[in-house]
C-alpha cells in the first residue's frame, strides 16, 4: 500500500513550490487579461488601400491612442461594386441578406467589409464597394454567377489583396469610432471596422468584482456544505477548510500556468476555473466521504491509517474517473477548434492538479490538522512563542 | 427477474423512446420562419454560435426617481423590441441587467452600425412652418425657376424652418410634436401615387393644435421633420379640423413602415448610455464551431466508453447503455426547457459526459470491493450502490452549489456564455445521477440470479480473486 500519509510533508513542500513559481510569475507579469476584464475595444480594420502599419500606428498616436496595439494580415478578397440603400439601417439589412445568400452557395466563413458610398450621394440608393473576405478560395467567375442567379444585377467584381489590421485600444464608444473612422478615411482613403468588440471600463470592472465575489462566494458555499456534510465527525470543518485548501492549490496552479506563459484571461477562463473549483471540491469529498465511513466503522484505529486505507480505497476511483475526464478534454483539445482551445487547457491542467490534490493534499492535510502540525507551522512566530 | 424491476425497466424504455422523439422529430416549421436562431435539430442557439450583435446600453436613471426607474427601464426596453422588430430581427433578446443595464442580442444582425442606429433612434417628429422669409424666398425662387424642391434647400440652409405652434385648450403657445400623436400611425398606399405613406391621427389636443396650424398655413408648406431632419413639406391646401393627416415622401415601403413603427412606440422613457458593451459575432464562425465540438463530442464519447467497457466489463457496457440514455435525455431536456445552446455549453455537455461516468465508475469500484469481500451479486449490488450514494450525492451537490454561483454572476454580467455553461452543467449533473443511480442500477438487477451472475470475470474481477473467492465459497 502506498503511503501518502507519512510523506506528506514532501507533497506539500513540491505543491508550495509549484505555487510559489505561479505566484512570483503573477506578481511580476500579471495576468494577460481579456478586454472582458481589462476594458477596451478591439477590431479589425480593413482598408481599400494598401496601409503601412506604422503609417496607422502613429495616427491612432496622434488620435490620443498611443497605446493601441496593432498587427498587420494581408487578406485576399473579391470587391464588389453594386448599388446599395444608404440608410443605415435598410443597407444592413442588404449586406446581412448578401451574407446569407453566399453563405448557403460557399459554406465557409464570409466577411464583408463596406467601403461606404462614394462622395456625398442623395436619394435612397448609391453606388458602394463591398470587400467580400471569404474562408477559403472562392472564383471570381463563380461569385459572378452565383449572384447572378440570385437575381442580383449590376454589379461588377474585382480581385484584390487588402490591408487588414487587428487592434485593440482603450474603450472606443460608439461616437468616438465614427470620429476615428471619418479621420483614418481623410488620411489612408476608406476602410470599415469588422468584428467589433468593445467593454467599457466600467463594465470590465464590475465584471473583476463580481468574478472575486463569485469565486469566494463558492468556497463559502462548499466549505459549508462540507462542514454540515461531516458534521458527525470531530472537527467537521477541518474537511471543509481543507477541500478549501485543495481548491485553492489548484487555482493558483491554473492561474500560475496561465500567467507563466502570458495566456489570454477571458470569461471562458473564468468558467474554467470555476469548473476546476467544482472538480477539485468533488474528488476531494469522494476521498472524504471513505474516510468519514472508515472511522464511523473503526473508531479506535489510527487516524494516519485510516486515511490512507482510504485514500488507497478511492485510488482507482479517483483514476478512473480522470481519466475519462481526460479523455472527453484530450477530444475538445484536438478537435474542438481554437476558439475553446484555452478554455479546455485549463480545464485539462485542472482535473490533473485536482485528482493529485484530492489525494496528495486535501487528505494529508486533513492528518496534519488533528494532529495540530498546521498550528506548530506558525511557532517561528515569535509572539505565539511567547504565548505558548 | 422481480416485478419491481420490470416496472422499471418499463419507465426507463418509456422515458428513453419520449426524449428519443423529442429530439428526432423537427418542429413543423412554420410559415416565413427562416430564423438563424434555429438550427435543424431545433434547438435555440446563443449569439456565439448563431452570430449576431450583441449590445448593452445604460439607462441613465439620474433623473429619475428611485420608485419609477424600474418603470422606466422596463419602458425603454419596450421600445427597443418594436424597433428592434421593426428591423425585422427573428428573435431577438432583450433582457434587464442589474439595475440599470439593457442587454440587446440580435441575432443574424451583422452590421453594429445599423444596430446601434437603430435603437438610438429617438424618432422625434415635429411640425414646423417656414419664416416669412423663407416663404417670400420659396416664391421669389419659383417665380424665376429656380426652385429645386424644398428637401434640398433645406438641406443647402436655405430655408429657415421654425416651430409650428397654436394655442392650446390652457391658452398656451404650443408646438404641435409627434407627443400629439395617437399611437395607431399606419401604413397605406397613395390612392394618387401608389407610394407608400404613413397614416396618423392626433390626441384632441393635437386635432385642435392642427386644426389652428393647418388654418393659419393654407396655400403654405406644413415641414414634417423627423429626429431635426427633413421628411416631407405637404402644401396646405385646406384647414383640416379632423386630427389626421399623412406623411408621404416615403423612400419605400419599408422605411414607412419603420416610420409607423417608430412613431407609434414613442420615444424612450431614460436616456440612454453606450453601448458599455458591443460586440459583433461572425455567424460563419459559430456555424464551424458547432461542426468542430460535434466531432470532439463524438470521439471524446467513443474513448470513454471504450474505457468503460475495457476496464469495467459487463458493467461497463451496462454504464455505456445508460450514458446514451442520457445523452439523450440531455438534449430532450435542452429543447423542452429550452436552453439556448452557447459553444461554452457545449463544452458543458461534453464535460458532463465525464462527469456522468464518475457516478458510474464509483458504483462499480463500490461493486467490485463488496465481490472481493464475498458477497454474491444482488447483495453486492445494493451494498454497492448504497455506499457509493453519499459521495455522489456530497460531490454532486457542491457542483450544483457552483453552478448556481456562476448562473447568477452569469445573469448580473450579461454573459451568456457563463449563464449557458451553468445551467447545462446543473441540467448534466441532475440528469446524471438520475442515469447512475436509476438506469445503471436497473441494468444491473437484470443479472441478478441470472448464470451470468456467477462469472465474476464479466464484473472486471481478476481470475485470482475469483479463484480465490470461489474457494472461500466453498
Amino acid at each position: 500500500m502506498f503511503d501518502f500519509v507519512s510523506r506528506r510533508k514532501w507533497f506539500f513542500l513540491a505543491s508550495g513550490l509549484v505555487i510559489l513559481i505561479g505566484i512570483i510569475s503573477l506578481i511580476a507579469s500579471g495576468l494577460n487579461l481579456g478586454i472582458e476584464f481589462s476594458s477596451g475595444t478591439t477590431m479589425t480594420l480593413v482598408f481599400k488601400d494598401a496601409v503601412g502599419e506604422e503609417a496607422l500606428r502613429s495616427e491612432f498616436a496622434s488620435l490620443g491612442h498611443d497605446k493601441a496595439s496593432i498587427q498587420h494580415s494581408a487578406k485576399d478578397a473579391l470587391l464588389l461594386d453594386m448599388e446599395l440603400p444608404l440608410d443605415p439601417v435598410e443597407r444592413g439589412k442588404k449586406k446581412d441578406q448578401l451574407v446569407e445568400d453566399l453563405q448557403a452557395k460557399f459554406d465557409t466563413t464570409i466577411r464583408i467589409a463596406d467601403f461606404g458610398a462614394v462622395g456625398n450621394a442623395t436619394g435612397p440608393v448609391g453606388n458602394a464597394t463591398l470587400a467580400l473576405i471569404f474562408g477559403k478560395t472562392v472564383d471570381q467567375s463563380d461569385l459572378s454567377d452565383t449572384l447572378g442567379n440570385l437575381t442580383y444585377s449590376g454589379f461588377s467584381i474585382t480581385r484584390t489583396t487588402l490591408d487588414s489590421f487587428l487592434v485593440r485600444t482603450e474603450t472606443i464608444f460608439t461616437d468616438e469610432e465614427e470620429e476615428i473612422k471619418q479621420e483614418l478615411e481623410e488620411t489612408f482613403g476608406l476602410l470599415d471596422p469588422l468584428d467589433v468588440y468593445s467593454i467599457s471600463p466600467e463594465v470590465a470592472s464590475e465584471r473583476v468584482q463580481y468574478t472575486t465575489y463569485a469565486v469566494i462566494a463558492a468556497a463559502v458555499g462548499i466549505l459549508l456544505y462540507i462542514t454540515w456534510a461531516f458534521r458527525r465527525l470531530i472537527h467537521p470543518i477541518s474537511y471543509g477548510a481543507c477541500a478549501i485548501v485543495a481548491l485553492v492549490h489548484d487555482a493558483l496552479i491554473v492561474l500560475g500556468v496561465f500567467s507563466l506563459f502570458s495566456l489570454e484571461v477571458n470569461s471562458m477562463f473564468i468558467i474554467a476555473l470555476l469548473t476546476v473549483i467544482g472538480y477539485s471540491v468533488n474528488d476531494t469529498i469522494v476521498v472524504f466521504d471513505r474516510i468519514r465511513e472508515n472511522k464511523r466503522r473503526d473508531i479506535n484505529a489510527d487516524f494516519a491509517s485510516i486515511v490512507n486505507v482510504s485514500l488507497t480505497g478511492t485510488l482507482g476511483r479517483s483514476l478512473s474517473t480522470s481519466l475519462t475526464t481526460l479523455f472527453v478534454l484530450l477530444a475538445l483539445l484536438l478537435f474542438g477548434g481554437a476558439t475553446i482551445s484555452n478554455f479546455v487547457l485549463a480545464l485539462t491542467i485542472g482535473v490533473i492538479v485536482g485528482t493529485y490534490s484530492s489525494l496528495f493534499i486535501a487528505g494529508p492535510l486533513v492528518v496534519s490538522w488533528e494532529r495540530g502540525e498546521l498550528g506548530r507551522l506558525f511557532d517561528w512566530i515569535p509572539l505565539r512563542r511567547e504565548r505558548g | 427477474m422481480n416485478r419491481g424491476n420490470l416496472i422499471r425497466l418499463a419507465l426507463i424504455a418509456i422515458l428513453f423512446g419520449l426524449a428519443l422523439s423529442e429530439v428526432l422529430i423537427r418542429d413543423a416549421p412554420s410559415i416565413g420562419d427562416s430564423s438563424p436562431g434555429n438550427n435543424t435539430v431545433g434547438m435555440r442557439l446563443g449569439l456565439d454560435l448563431s452570430g449576431g450583435t450583441h449590445l448593452v446600453y445604460k439607462a441613465d436613471l439620474s433623473q429619475i426617481g428611485n420608485e419609477t426607474a424600474a418603470d422606466a427601464v422596463k419602458g425603454a426596453m419596450d421600445i427597443i423590441e418594436l424597433r428592434v422588430n421593426a428591423y425585422g430581427v427573428s428573435e431577438p433578446v432583450i433582457q434587464k441587467q442589474g439595475t440599470d443595464r439593457i442587454s440587446v442580442q440580435l441575432p443574424g444582425v451583422r452590421d453594429m452600425d445599423a444596430a446601434v442606429s437603430l435603437i438610438g433612434q429617438t424618432a422625434e417628429l415635429d411640425f414646423r412652418e417656414l419664416t416669412d422669409e423663407s416663404w417670400q424666398e420659396v416664391q421669389r425662387l419659383t417665380a424665376q425657376g429656380n426652385f429645386t424642391g424644398y428637401e434640398s434647400l433645406t438641406e443647402q440652409g436655405i430655408l429657415e424652418w421654425i416651430p409650428a405652434t397654436a394655442i392650446s385648450s390652457k391658452g398656451e403657445a404650443v408646438h404641435l410634436t409627434g407627443g400629439h400623436l395617437k399611437r395607431n400611425t399606419r401604413v397605406e398606399f397613395s390612392q394618387i401615387t401608389s407610394e407608400p405613406e404613413v397614416h396618423f391621427e392626433l390626441t384632441s389636443e393635437g386635432a385642435g393644435l392642427f386644426a389652428q396650424i393647418t388654418g393659419r398655413l393654407i396655400g403654405r408648406p406644413l415641414g414634417i421633420f423627423l429626429d431635426d431632419a427633413w421628411v416631407s413639406s405637404p402644401i396646405v391646401r385646406s384647414e383640416i379640423p379632423g386630427g389626421s393627416g399623412v406623411i408621404e415622401n416615403m423612400k419605400g415601403l419599408d422605411e414607412a413602415r419603420r416610420l409607423s413603427t417608430l412613431l407609434n412606440a414613442g420615444a424612450l422613457p431614460v436616456p440612454l448610455e453606450g453601448p458599455v458593451i458591443r460586440e459583433d459575432i461572425d455567424p460563419t464562425l459559430g456555424a464551424d464551431s458547432i461542426r468542430k465540438s460535434l466531432i470532439a463530442g463524438v470521439v471524446g464519447l467513443a474513448l470513454v466508453l471504450a474505457f468503460m467497457m475495457l476496464y469495467y466489463r459487463l458493467p461497463g457496457v451496462l454504464a455505456s447503455g445508460a450514458l446514451l440514455i442520457y445523452g439523450v435525455l440531455m438534449l430532450a431536456a435542452f429543447k423542452l426547457i429550452p436552453v439556448t445552446l452557447t459553444l461554452a455549453g457545449i463544452a458543458a455537455f461534453i464535460l458532463s459526459i465525464g462527469m456522468a461516468v464518475d457516478a458510474n465508475v464509483l458504483i462499480f469500484e463500490r461493486l467490485k470491493e463488496e465481490l472481493r469481500a464475498g458477497r454474491t451479486l444482488g447483495g453486492a449490488i445494493e451494498a454497492g450502490f448504497n455506499r457509493a450514494w453519499a459521495a455522489i450525492r456530497d460531490s454532486n451537490i457542491s457542483t450544483l452549489i457552483t453552478c448556481g454561483i456562476l448562473y447568477w454572476m452569469g445573469n448580473i454580467l450579461a454573459e451568456p456564455r457563463v449563464k449557458g455553461f451553468a445551467l447545462t452543467l446543473a441540467i448534466g449533473v441532475a440528469l446524471s445521477m438520475f442515469t447512475a443511480i436509476f438506469v445503471t442500477r436497473t441494468f444491473l438487477r437484470l443479472f441478478v440470479g441470472t448464470r451470468l451472475a456467477g462469472r465474476l470475470s464479466l464484473f472486471g474481477m481478476a481470475s485470482v480473486e475469483q479463484t480465490s473467492l470461489s474457494k472461500e465459497q466453498e
